[in-house]
């Protein structure tokens, strides 16, 4: 094969076995070249040596990605479950370690695996479009079953006649002059680009859309994408039924049917009434004690505070929010300090909070008995504190007041 | 290794392996250690606190039967797969499961004070109380005194039939060369190992989990199982290294044999994490209340100390150290895990056994040191009696010859 | 290598056998018409891949009402699907992984369709537990995104450990076995006789060109892709116990679960490994490279492990009556002669008893008995997972809430159309790419060694 000397890039030597191309190796490895390589169908077993080739730092690699990996994890769970969005599950706690052993497992071998991937691909130079061994045509045997020796012209001990004695001494089946590559052009193909570029851009739209729907308000119902799991096939409370003598959906419960903490007969606890009368006492079965009292202030910040505001003033987050809208139709909630409620016999408080006044709904089929009455006493006691007389504070209390 | 093979297909071996005099030296001195250590524990506990020393004395007996049932399955898995690397290493093997009739020995003051209705250890040898308790009360088909005496003799007989055979066997390959006897053991391990399965789960329950009788969890066999075999592997070790110390085995066993057995200490140390740590997340998990006790007693208190502290000298420390294999090839390296295993998985049957002795503080006593080296001596004894007049190597065996070559990649 | 055993000696011989190993397996993607009996297959395939998508559309067009899943067996046959097939994926990562690091080199003739059937097996498990939480418009929330609700994924749910199991377990798979595939990439592009095929197959082989520098350190990332994979393997169906075992539900709180899943899966995964292969040496050829040998090698995995899952069934069994929980003890009653005990004798028939022939050395050597024991073990591990999944949730603690699943005809169309998702994929994996690993097989065949010594 006759060449230009410029154009030579190394000697490729071809071998039959791999046990031909060990025992080459160890006499290239010998004479002490450095930018050398053989090429093999497959890894050849003990060619490392022959060669001397060192051990490669991909563990380490490897290592590290992992340990970023389980951090990553402890992180992930630690930050959204224990700090950032709080909520308890199944009674464990926050930040619960044992039920976060599998995912620390699984990142860690997530992030391993793509560092030995990718960590090999880098640290062999891959992808590798072109070499000039690609275009001889014996060269396409070597992922079948040939065995290559390739010195190249770049090593310091490089020398055309001196390394072509040394490659003839080994066996091989030819020993060919392989020239530099200056067909295969340095540059992307143009239609690669081209499709790359319309990827990226094609890429970008679904963020587009993201950062116009977070951007943006719209007046549109949301999509239903299931109908019939939005709007199904079933009779809902106040709807008209035909299926039934009185038209409505709703069924009254059977004459005589009692709820569980119902007691028909103790009229004073159930109605706060005795023969037709508002009561003015608490009945027996309720004791006045600081347990009552804090479950009835309990239950009046859940289920009154938010209308009559948390000091019983009629101003709660939703009538000052009704107040802000201006509706023309908002009847204000009635402040809980007036005079006349505070002469109101208990058993008529009790009966608003069982059957609602005006526009107020009842609570009653929210509220147990017991917590009704307990409502009822931390009224009474919110209306005294708002009217106490300064004689009635200790000193103590009047100092705070001031 | 050239000159090894060529002398080992001449019928000599190249290599020192027999015990000689090594045997009765080493039958002397361990043998007296056993009979020290154990004389002393027998001493101290019948002087001291009964409790104190049946505890002490199961604590050691779980540590050191798991290491011979461990050599009993290693050697049956051997056969089973066929296996080539381990072949030179084999015959350690079997010598070390030939300990059976030792172990069984051991067992009785274990057994005898059972039989004999004390409940110091288990509360369902003393029927009456058994009876008492209406959950205890259902299981007494399994848990009364003559079935226990039953299986125990069933497994110790299954052991022990099981380990003389398979070293008989082998034996009579060296003098005979039989290659058939290779594919007749296979055959035989086949089933074998479905009985060791079994026998080794509930001996594991029978000695350890009816402490708490009430406790119960399916993975327990195999529990005990990882740990048999990380602590076998290691002793395995520390054994091989011994016999190279003393001139035996020097040219036969090489880097590449500890390696192997370094990965198989490795593989073991994360399976047992796997293992314990499934058992526990389970049970924290759904946190029903017979299983959960268990844990509880192991999670508070000085207990809770040493379970976090088994999390890392179990498996993070030792998975770490071994995870090189630099430290699997290095003799020193291996041996200094071997010995921290085999002390972690002590300390893994003190934690098993003891908290049924006392909930509150650790009960760690002189009496844990002298019956665990008095058994571990015993052991030794034993393997080595039967190691008098055999050869350390099967060197009839056709795969041997691969065996003394074998590389790791 | 050259043992008397060895699988290796039916494999291809002579002055050249690593040629004859290129040309085996690359002939069967390069002929221009694949066999007859690969378009039968890949006709049915089609058509019940079909019938996948129709029932899904169905599906999502209905909403999940279309199962036959009723109070109180609200986790029916989506989920035992999903547990079958994350169970099938499981068998190709144990060849590839862990009996590469046992050295049991007979897998390099298998390993690469094995990890094939892996990655499809996953994909059609991953696929169930979308069509089963029935909003399929919403799956992103598994995933710990920032979204404008600040909400989280609930992390100390089993259910969100399986997202990250089998979601890690499909990106190792593909990684390992795209890795694997980088050389018979290379093959395939130096054998390509059309430009596309060369573009194609360049682009994936990425420039590979066996440089031993390179071998070197792709042989250490392997060996470390095999040593992640192994304990993965473990985990990911350790997780999926997990699902039941967490619970207190008679009958999935047990603490064997995990070992006891990841053996049923590797059983159901060699089962379909041999369902396979034997078909598969038949029609394209295999007959040297997949042998006899390795089939036996199956055969015995297929019975040890099916051992091991004997041993779990009769623990649990051992452990109801011990525990002394009258529930406990019922459901396994239950199991055994309630209204399902056909699927409880049907499982035990297949997985337990059927693997024992296996036992005869002519048995485990006759590829169609092998294939005869792989389908009915198929058959068995699902109904393993129908047992588990329906028995305990048909009947728990109060008898007043007991009921009975009947599975619907969508149940089975989906079932019956997963297999076809499988088998379409399986089969143009079959045509397009390498299946089976050369480089591998080339680097263990006897005539390999570069010792200089080929003749001992």
């Amino acid at each position: 094969m006759s060449h230009h000397d410029d154009d030579l890039h190394g000697l490729l030597a071809e071998y039959e076995t791999p046990s031909a191309l060990v025992a080459a190796c160890k006499k290239v490895r010998d004479a002490g070249y450095a930018k050398w390589d053989t090429y093999t169908p497959f890894p050849v077993h003990g060619i490392e040596k022959a060669m001397g080739i060192r051990m490669t730092g991909l563990p380490w690699i490897v290592l590290a990605a992992a340990l970023v990996g389980l951090a990553s994890a402890v992180g992930l769970q630690w930050w959204t479950n224990a700090v950032d969005y709080k909520f308890i599950s199944s009674g464990k706690p926050m930040w619960s370690i044992p039920a976060n052993v599998p995912v620390y497992f699984e990142l860690t071998v997530l992030f391993s695996a793509f560092a030995a991937l990718f960590g090999m691909l880098i640290l062999n130079n891959l992808p590798e479009p072109s070499h000039p061994l690609d275009h001889l045509q014996a060269f396409g045997r070597v992922t079948d079953d040939r065995f290559f020796l390739y010195i190249e012209k770049g090593d310091a001990k490089f020398d055309l006649a001196e390394t072509q004695r040394l490659l003839d001494g080994t066996h091989p089946v030819t020993v060919d002059a392989v020239n530099e590559d200056r067909r295969t052009s340095d540059q992307l193909p143009k239609p690669l680009v081209l499709a790359a570029a319309v990827i990226a851009v094609v890429a970008l739209v679904p963020f587009a859309f993201i950062a116009k729907a977070r951007a943006t308000k719209t007046d549109k119902p949301k999509i239903h994408a299931m109908g019939d799991m939005d709007w199904q096939i079933k009779f809902q409370a106040q709807q008209p039924n035909p299926l039934f003598s009185n038209g409505m959906a709703m069924r009254a419960p059977e004459p005589g049917t009692v709820a569980m903490d119902e007691h028909p007969d103790d009229e004073h606890l159930t109605a706060g009434k005795v023969d037709g009368q508002f009561v003015r006492t608490f009945p027996a079965s309720v004791t006045i004690d600081d347990a009552t009292m804090a479950r009835g202030r309990d239950r009046y910040q859940v289920f009154c505070a938010p209308c009559h505001g948390v000091s019983g003033n009629g101003d709660g987050p939703v009538a000052q929010r009704a107040m802000t809208l201006a509706e023309g139709t908002w009847v204000p909630p009635t402040a809980l300090g007036q005079d006349y409620l505070r002469q109101m016999p208990v058993g008529q408080l009790y009966d608003v909070v069982n059957n609602g006044v005006r526009n107020m709904p009842g609570y009653g089929s929210q509220i147990p008995v017991d917590e009704r009455w307990a409502v009822v006493l931390y009224l009474r006691a919110l209306q005294k504190a708002k009217a106490a007389p300064v004689g009635e504070l200790t000193d103590a209390e009047r100092a705070a007041l001031k | 290794m050239a000159k090894t093979k060529e002398t080992a297909k001449e019928g000599g071996f190249g290599d020192n392996i027999r015990m000689d005099g090594l045997a009765s030296k080493l039958m002397g001195i361990a043998g007296g250690i056993g009979v020290v250590g154990l004389g002393a524990s027998f001493g101290l506990g019948y002087t001291s606190d009964k409790s104190q020393f049946m505890h002490s004395y199961l604590t050691a007996y779980a540590w050191i039967l798991s290491i011979g049932i461990g050599a009993l399955w290693w050697v049956v898995l051997q056969h089973l797969v066929n296996a080539k690397w381990s072949t030179v290493v084999r015959r350690v093997g079997e010598l070390l499961a030939s300990t059976m009739p030792m172990l069984a020995l051991l067992s009785l003051p274990i057994v005898i004070p059972a039989l004999m209705g004390d409940s110091t250890l288990y509360i369902w040898a003393d029927s009456q109380k058994m009876h008492a308790d209406h959950l205890l009360h259902k299981k007494a088909a399994f848990l009364n005194r003559d079935f226990f005496v039953v299986r125990l003799v069933i497994y110790f007989v299954f052991w022990g039939v099981l380990s003389r055979y398979l070293l008989s066997k082998s034996v009579e390959q060296d003098k005979t060369g039989a290659p058939e006897i290779r594919s007749k053991l296979q055959a035989l391990c086949a089933p074998s190992m479905i009985l060791m399965a079994l026998t080794l789960t509930f001996a594991a329950i029978d000695f350890v989990m009816t402490l708490e009788p009430k406790w119960y969890s399916t993975i327990f066999g195999v529990y005990y199982f990882a740990g048999a075999v990380v602590s076998f592997h290691s002793f395995f070790a520390l054994a091989l290294m011994w016999l190279q110390k003393n001139g035996r085995l020097a040219k036969s066993v090489t880097s590449e044999h500890y390696h192997d057995i370094g990965k198989m200490m490795f593989a073991f140390t994360a399976f047992w994490a796997y293992i314990a740590f499934s058992q526990f997340m389970l049970i924290w998990y759904a946190n029903i209340p017979e299983e959960t006790e268990w844990y509880h007693v192991r999670a508070h208190g000085a207990w809770g100390t040493v379970s976090y502290v088994m999390i890392a000298v179990n498996f993070l420390i030792p998975f770490f150290g071994l995870l090189s294999r630099h430290v699997k090839r290095n003799r020193a390296a291996l041996g200094f895990w071997a010995v921290w295993i085999l002390v972690v998985h002590w300390l893994d049957m003190f934690w098993l056994v003891k908290p049924h002795m006392h909930t509150e503080h650790l009960p760690f006593s002189i009496l844990d040191v002298t019956c665990t080296v008095g058994m571990l001596g015993m052991f030794i004894a034993a393997a080595a009696f039967s190691s008098q007049k055999l050869n350390l190597v099967p060197i009839k065996d056709p795969r041997l010859e691969k065996s003394l070559a074998f590389e790791n990649f | 290598m050259a043992m008397a055993q060895s699988p290796f000696d039916l494999a291809p011989q002579g002055e050249n056998a690593f040629a004859r190993i290129t040309h085996n397996v690359a002939r069967v993607a390069e002929v221009p018409k694949p066999p007859r009996g690969w378009y039968i297959a890949f006709g049915i395939a089609l058509s019940l891949l079909s019938v996948f998508g129709v029932s899904i559309g169905w599906l999502f067009w209905q909403g999940i009402g279309i199962f036959g899943n009723m109070n109180p067996v609200f986790w029916a046959m989506p989920i035992v699907n999903f547990v079958f097939w994350v169970g099938i994926g499981h068998a190709g990562t144990l060849i590839s992984a862990i009996l590469y690091l046992l050295r049991q080199n007979w897998r390099t003739a298998i390993n690469r369709f094995a990890e094939a059937m892996t990655i499809f097996a996953v994909i059609c498990a991953g696929i169930f537990p979308g069509l089963h939480v029935g909003r399929p418009w919403l799956p992103y929330w598994m995933f710990p995104l920032p979204n404008q609700m600040s909400m989280w994924p609930q992390f100390r749910s089993p259910l969100e450990w399986d997202v990250f199991a089998v979601g890690t377990y499909f990106t190792v798979s593909t990684l390992f076995w795209y890795m694997g595939m980088i050389p018979d990439f290379g093959t395939f592009r130096d054998r390509s006789t059309t430009k596309l095929r060369k573009a194609i197959y360049g682009a994936l082989a990425m420039g590979w060109r066996g440089p031993s520098r390179q071998w070197h350190r792709y042989e250490r990332a392997y060996l470390i892709l095999a040593a992640l994979a192994t304990p993965l393997v473990l985990s990911v169906h350790s997780v999926v116990s997990f699902d039941f075992a967490t619970a207190q539900l008679p009958g999935w709180h047990a603490t064997i679960f995990p070992p006891y899943f990841v053996a049923g899966a590797i059983f159901g995964g060699f089962a379909m490994v041999v369902t396979l292969a034997v078909p598969a040496r038949q029609f394209f050829g295999l007959k040297r490279i997949i042998t006899v040998g390795h089939l036996e090698l199956m055969a015995k995995i297929i019975l040890a492990t099916g051992m091991m899952v004997g041993y779990a069934y009769s623990m649990e069994f051992f452990i109801a009556w011990y525990g002394g929980n009258d529930y406990e003890m019922f459901t396994f009653f239950n199991r055994a002669l309630g209204p399902y005990a056909w699927s409880y004798w049907c499982m035990i028939f297949c997985n337990v008893v059927s693997p024992q022939v296996f036992w005869s050395k002519k048995m485990r050597t006759n590829p169609w008995v092998i294939l005869g024991v792989g389908v009915l073990v198929n058959i068995g591990m699902w109904f393993e997972r129908f047992v588990i999944v329906i028995t305990s949730l048909s009947r728990d603690f109060l008898p007043s809430s007991w009921g009975y699943y009947k599975p619907t005809f969508w149940d089975f169309s989906l079932l019956a159309g997963s297999f076809g998702l499988f088998f379409t994929l399986f089969l143009l994996f079959c045509r397009y790419l390498p299946m089976v690993a050369m480089a591998e097989v080339k680097a263990f065949h006897p005539s390999a060694h570069g010792h200089g010594d080929e003749h001992h």
